[in-house]
């Protein structure tokens, strides 16, 4: 067989118009991860045990379970519990199911990058009067913050690539797109070969942005 | 005239069951310079830290007396650590700040105005903008005491400032505390290795070993004649580590 170079460079265009709905679904996934994620390690943080009982099996739930499980549980099973949930749009359960998954995720990096603040930071404030709440926003979440940021980076660049996961509940997506121009035309190796491709420049440019943001924390080497 | 600012009566500091300080003593007047030397282990940062309120008291005082009220010392003292633990993700200027930004005591812009003016009392203005991270070891010290100074606090702890700085460091920095107690009114209590230092600014020398004060005398007269062996035994070795850097 032979490639068909043709219908390669045509294919791009019809698959970029999908891209606006991946970058919209890895966004929303990416907010919803990091808010649940710090709500989650913030309870993991608590002195009250039932707190961080719930954080802990909040984490360990979300990591466990898969996520083509989580997104026909919250498509096709939750509805019949929550009957309100079938007027809600498939792209919108895919952003709270995949969202809820990656905030475990976030949680345990949030967790460790706090912990990974030097403790003569506290005790510095401590010694020197410092309001415990402005100690915790201006010293010990920046702090963690920069810490967090390579591990989140990695799991953005993930979120990105699971996005090609909804199209297990019809949605098209890039890939899902790519699944029905490939079924079509018969030219698989042409269409996996462009939506592959895609992937890589998204996540190249992902990773330069990722790295200026890093490039310019740098200068508190925490 | 003098009037004692601290009392400590009592002290025993317990760690996890294992006594680290007992019946610690003493009292310190307005404006003295006490150092505390001792070798590694004796507990001069567990002494430090009590006062300070970092590490908790088992049981005994620690008095604060300024001119109206009795009180506690932790919210009357400022403190400059070994590692400096300068906060990493601020200013120089930010750091000097921080103790009346971040307590509310003044808004930022005020609190700035007035980092500025203790940076170039110790000389460090030029770094104003610089994260610590860019700063020499005696520069980042030099910024942890202007920042413990901000405080306004009447007393300043020092534990073992010098001790992670290179030698060209150690000088300047000494040079700085020597400035700042001659410029102030506040009372000193430094822990450190660098004897000589101590026997120049000191007006009282507590020696510690074991978790307990064993000498609390004058400056003169604990580098006069000693008799008890574990500060001979110290004196010495260190004697011989100054030899040995000089
Ligand atoms: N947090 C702690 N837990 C257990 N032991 C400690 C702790 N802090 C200090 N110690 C012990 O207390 C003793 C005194 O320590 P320290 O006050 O640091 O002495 P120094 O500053 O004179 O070298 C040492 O034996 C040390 O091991
Ligand atoms: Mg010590």
């Amino acid at each position: 067989m032979t490639f068909d170079w043709h219908y390669f460079f045509h294919v791009f265009p019809l698959l970029i118009k999908a891209l606006p709905l991946t970058l919209y679904l890895a966004v929303g996934i990416v907010i919803v991860s990091l808010i649940v994620g710090g709500v989650i390690s913030y309870l993991g943080l608590q002195s009250f045990r039932p707190l961080r009982w719930f954080a802990s099996i909040y984490v360990s739930g979300f990591r466990a379970v898969p996520a083509v499980v989580q997104i026909f549980l919250a498509y096709y099973g939750l509805p019949e519990l929550i009957p309100a949930l079938k007027t809600v749009s498939p792209q919108t359960i895919i952003i709270f199911a995949l969202g809820f998954k990656y905030a475990a995720y976030m949680a345990e990096t949030f967790r460790s990058a706090i912990h990974s603040v030097d403790y003569g930071q506290q005790e510095a404030a401590k010694a020197l009067h410092i309001k415990q709440s402005q100690y915790v926003l201006r010293v010990l979440w920046p702090q963690a913050a920069v810490n967090a940021l390579p591990t989140v980076g990695n799991y953005i660049i993930g979120i990105l690539k699971e996005t090609s996961l909804v199209f297990v509940i019809g949605v098209s997506e890039m890939f899902g797109e790519g699944k029905l121009l490939a079924g079509a035309s018969f030219k698989y190796l042409e269409v996996y070969v462009a939506v592959g491709l895609i992937y890589w420049a998204l996540v190249v440019a992902y990773s330069s942005l990722q790295r200026a943001v890093e490039w310019r924390f740098k200068r508190f080497e925490v | 005239m003098t009037k004692t600012i601290i009392e400590v009566n009592d002290l025993s500091v317990s760690i996890n069951g294992k006594s680290i300080l007992k019946d610690i003593q003493f009292k310190a007047e307005k404006g003295q310079v006490l150092t505390l030397l001792g070798p590694s282990g004796a507990g001069k940062s567990t002494l430090i830290r009590t006062l300070n309120g970092l590490q908790d008291l088992s049981s005994g005082e620690i008095l604060f007396y300024d001119d109206i009220s009795k009180g506690h010392l932790a919210q009357h003292s400022g403190m400059v650590f070994q590692h400096f633990n300068l906060f990493k993700n601020l200013t120089a200027i930010e750091n000097v700040a921080s103790p009346a930004w971040l307590s509310g005591e003044l808004t930022k812009k005020e609190a700035l105005t007035k980092a500025h003016v203790l940076l170039k009392q110790l000389n460090v203005d030029q770094q104003a903008q610089q994260y610590p991270a860019s700063l020499s070891g005696g520069q980042k010290q030099r910024v942890g005491i202007a920042r413990a100074l901000m405080t306004n606090a009447p007393i300043l702890l020092l534990d073992e400032p010098t001790s992670a700085l290179d030698p060209e460091s150690i000088q300047e920095v000494l040079l700085a505390i020597a400035d700042i107690i001659k410029a102030t009114d506040k009372t000193v209590i430094l822990v450190t290795h660098e004897l000589r230092f101590a026997k120049q600014i000191s007006d009282k020398i507590i020696f510690m070993y074991d978790g307990q004060i064993i000498a609390n005398e004058t400056t003169n007269a604990f580098f006069g004649a000693q008799t008890n062996q574990h500060i001979q035994n110290f004196l010495q070795s260190e004697n011989a580590e100054n030899i040995r850097y000089a």
